[in-house]
């Protein structure tokens, strides 16, 4: 296992307009690993995940306390650019949402807005002409946002399934399919860490069952947070697990150690299934 | 129980002529007017210019034109305006007691009687700002008039867009403006402008505002800039209506109100239709 | 892997000034409209007193010995026309909405409420023409009169004009009473009127006053079809036969007549003032009633 921290959280507190929704939390997080966030509902791990992008910064009640450093930089700083946060460390929402456009375009917007154009659907062009993308031209094109493109959409496991289709809106995707594009979406961009909440509590089984196996092989490229109140599904793919409860982190630690060897009793009792 | 249903079937059945005779009132007018009126329209009617003296001799082009050009200029103004205002406090700001304050005055703002903001007109733009009785007068009166509705529509319309797609944009390194013009704009744009040419339509419809701000009846040649006088439908019909000698008068009256009311209906009616129509695409 | 320091983002900063200078001047030309009105209409309070103003009821500003100053009988003309065309607009509209609400089927209702809808696209002068042309000789013949230009027809047609909005908003109310107090109540026994009557209507309470506020201000409001067909007499009004002379058919009937700068000129934005307050009001109650039962 390794054992390289990417993200180091000091002394963590959140709160929602009084309520104090987390409590001094500490944790380091590893690269090139899973690290499942689990806990009751309203224990905090969404509110611990949005603080890593900043996404927290949207919600007008809430406000934060600490250091969370990535990279030698602590991105709660003042002078933290956000937006080049958000490249660095991406997220995939709960519910599915993709944008109401194409496939391509959904893929492609991560890039465009950093100024990389869009020669299919961009401008007038795009806009009057249903650009039929034909999935060999953008195979073999060497435009630079094609090549990212079809690049995401394989690494996610989505490319033969929506090759025929890119132009079509990204909406008529199955669920678990617009969930795997959300993450092709995010991946586009290359972000180094990624960041997942509760990313299959909308999906079937089967389509749960396919972005667990997508995650496990992108954690070679990329380092993963994942929020999930399925134990299982952190049983089942996280190196390391976190333990919330009420705020506070209780546990953390290696997966196999969490979920058999539990040190506190509180934590014992969640992963048996008395409360939660 | 009988009685009890008896009662129930009365009510219902007022109820139901009262939805009968409403519908028929719309029915009503279009068959009135048309009746008065359908002889005058003809392509001259539709094309030439007025003559004062001998009405039968001339048509309501000009009027047409002005209105058209009136229900332009609103068009712009307000809608410049109004829904760079409305993303301003529906995307921008961060206050939520500003943001329904603005919103509960602007609401009440539509509201006002047009006669109010004919006096506003009057003072600021034909005096104050010395643009005198002119087309451009009358388009900034009429356009401050429909700002309320087009800045209500905007809001609901920018409120309506789930706040998912906003973090989705942002959490891909987007910034503000990037998710406002690439993601929320594109969703919310449709249902802000069908709102908006209701409030035009109803501009357009607009007398009392003209009158006060200075439409004319008779002009011999057609305005070549905004700050020329113009003639207009509604206030064309008013004084044929009430003011002129002949005794076809009526009937061109009717006529004229006919064209206005086929502008208005068109713009309304497609309006209505485009929101409906967009309320049952939606995917999320 | 780069450093993230914040480096001035100006793309960030020039949409929102843009934006946010724009609204600004929106919001001040709105708030300007009451800033005007204030101040013009306010000297013409100073001159004129606040007594003569409100509490004499002749209007003639133009007399040649002692102008008088009194907007009773206008306000009573407003006053009269709004009640009749509220007697008429009311239980009209309510009725409409309740068919359309409660009794119709989805379908119908899709059609024919737009229906309704487009009654609010009629313009005023248009109304006012047919009155004029048909209404007003009915009203003449029914009662025996030289014309029928007086009050009832006026708010005959200005009824018609104020029905969609009080028929729509009414609906809206009725539609938005949740269907689970129309199961319990029918689950209980009761029919369907009496569903209605006892538990719907009064659900929908709040809401339908806000219809019943916003029909008002519009009738308020009203200046065409009161300039068309309700007389303009200036003399203070006796029966709803009489014709009348409301508020804002005075504003559009004398300012093309007067002298900009003028006391009279300064009177009638004085009169505009106290439509704009008393309309606003009116707006805010409707406001306040829309809300009570939204949470």
């Amino acid at each position: 296992m390794n054992n390289n921290t990417i993200i180091k959280i000091q002394s963590l507190n959140a709160w929602y307009n009084g309520f104090h929704a987390l409590k001094g939390v500490n944790m380091d997080i590893y690269k090139n690993n899973i690290t499942a966030l689990i806990g009751a509902s309203g224990s905090g791990k969404s509110t611990l995940l949005r603080s890593l992008n900043r996404i927290l910064d949207v919600t007008p009640t809430a406000r934060v306390q600490g250091n969370i450093i990535i990279d030698q930089e602590d991105i709660l700083g003042e002078d933290i650019d956000v937006i080049a946060l958000r490249r660095k460390v991406g997220m995939v929402f709960q519910n599915p949402t993709p944008f109401p456009k194409s496939i391509f375009d959904n893929v492609a917007y991560g890039l465009q807005v950093q100024g990389v154009p869009n020669k299919r659907s961009g401008g007038l062009k795009g806009f009057l002409k249903r650009n039929k993308i034909n999935a060999e031209d953008v195979v073999k094109s060497q435009d630079p946002l094609d090549i990212a493109v079809s690049k995401s959409l394989k690494e996610a496991g989505l490319w033969e399934e929506v090759k025929d289709r890119l132009w079509q809106s990204a909406f008529r995707l199955s669920g678990g399919q617009q969930q795997r594009l959300c993450i092709a979406r995010a991946i586009a961009i290359r972000p180094e860490i990624l960041l997942l909440d509760e990313p299959c509590s909308d999906l079937d089984p089967i389509s749960t069952r396919k972005i667990e196996e997508l995650l496990i092989e992108l954690k070679k490229n990329y380092t993963i947070v994942i929020v999930t109140h399925n134990m299982y599904q952190a049983k089942r793919i996280s190196d390391y697990v976190g333990f919330l409860h009420s705020g506070e982190l209780i546990e953390f630690g290696e997966t196999t150690n969490i979920f058999n060897h539990p040190q506190k009793t509180l934590t014992g009792d969640y992963v048996k299934g008395v409360f939660g | 129980m009988k009685q009890g249903l008896l009662r129930e079937r009365i009510y219902f059945f007022i109820f139901k002529i009262s939805a009968v005779l409403g519908i028929s009132i719309l029915l009503v007018t279009l068959v009135l007017l048309f009746n008065s009126g359908h002889s005058v329209i003809s392509w001259t009617f539709l094309t030439s210019h007025w003559q004062h003296q001998n009405i039968t001799k001339g048509g309501i082009f000009p009027a047409i034109l002005g209105s058209l050009y009136l229900g332009l200029g609103v068009m712009v103004i307000s809608f410049t305006l109004g829904i760079s205002t409305a993303i301003f406090f529906s995307e921008y700001n961060k206050n939520n007691l500003v943001k329904r304050i603005l919103q509960l005055t602007i609401r009440n703002l539509a509201g006002v009687p047009s006669v109010v903001y004919g006096l506003f007109g009057l003072a600021v733009f034909v005096n104050f700002f010395s643009f005198g009785t002119s087309l451009l007068s009358a388009m900034l009166t009429l356009s401050i008039m429909t700002l309320p509705w087009v800045i209500v529509a905007t809001i609901e319309a920018f409120s309506a867009v789930p706040q998912k797609f906003r973090e989705s944009s942002l959490a891909l390194g987007a910034d503000q403006w990037q998710t406002i013009r690439r993601v929320v704009f594109p969703i919310a744009i449709p249902a802000s402008i069908t709102g908006g040419i209701l409030g035009v339509a109803r501009a357009m419809g607009e007398t009392a505002p003209i009158i006060i701000v200075g439409a004319t009846f008779y002009l011999s040649s057609l305005p070549s800039s905004i700050f020329d006088k113009f003639m207009a439908l509604p206030y064309h019909i008013f004084i044929l209506a009430t003011q002129h000698s002949s005794p076809f008068a009526t009937s061109y009256a009717a006529g004229s109100a006919l064209v206005l009311i086929a502008l208005t209906f068109l713009l309304s009616l497609g309006s209505i239709i485009i929101r409906y129509h967009l309320r049952s695409k939606k995917d999320w | 892997m780069t450093l993230i320091k914040k480096q001035k983002r100006f793309s960030g900063y020039a949409p929102y000034f843009i934006f946010g200078t724009t609204a600004v001047l929106t919001v001040g030309i709105l708030i300007g409209i009451f800033a005007f009105l204030f101040i013009i209409g306010i000297q013409a309070f100073s001159s004129i007193g606040f007594a003569e103003f409100f509490l004499n009821s002749d209007w003639n500003p133009n007399s040649f010995h002692t102008p008088s100053w009194g907007i009773i009988s206008m306000v009573v003309g407003t006053l009269i026309v709004s009640l009749l065309s509220l007697i008429f607009a009311v239980p009209f509209g309510l009725a409409i909405a309740i068919y359309l609400a409660e009794i119709a089927s989805p379908k119908i209702r899709e059609i024919l409420k737009p229906i309704i809808e487009m009654i609010a696209s009629i313009p005023s002068v248009v109304l006012g023409f047919l009155g004029l042309l048909f209404l007003a000789p009915l009203v003449a013949k029914v009662f025996t009169l030289s014309n029928g230009l007086n009050a009832l027809t006026a708010s005959l047609l200005v009824a018609i004009a104020s029905l969609p909005t009080i028929a729509s908003i009414s609906e809206d109310a009725l539609s938005d009473v949740s269907s689970k107090f129309r199961e319990a109540s029918l689950a209980l026994g009761a029919t369907k009127w009496v569903t209605i009557k006892k538990i719907v209507i009064p659900a929908a309470s709040s809401g339908l006053m806000a219809a019943i506020m916003l029909g008002l201000g519009r009738i308020i409001g009203e200046t065409m079809i009161v300039l068309m067909v309700a007389g303009n007499t200036r003399a203070f009004p006796q029966s709803f036969l009489d014709s009348v002379r409301p508020m804002t058919a005075n504003i559009a009937i004398e300012i093309k007549e007067v002298v900009t700068h003028s006391l009279h000129w300064q009177a009638l934005f004085a009169i505009g003032l106290i439509l704009f307050v008393i309309t606003f009001i009116i707006n805010f109650a409707a406001d306040y009633f829309i809300n009570k039962n939204k949470l």
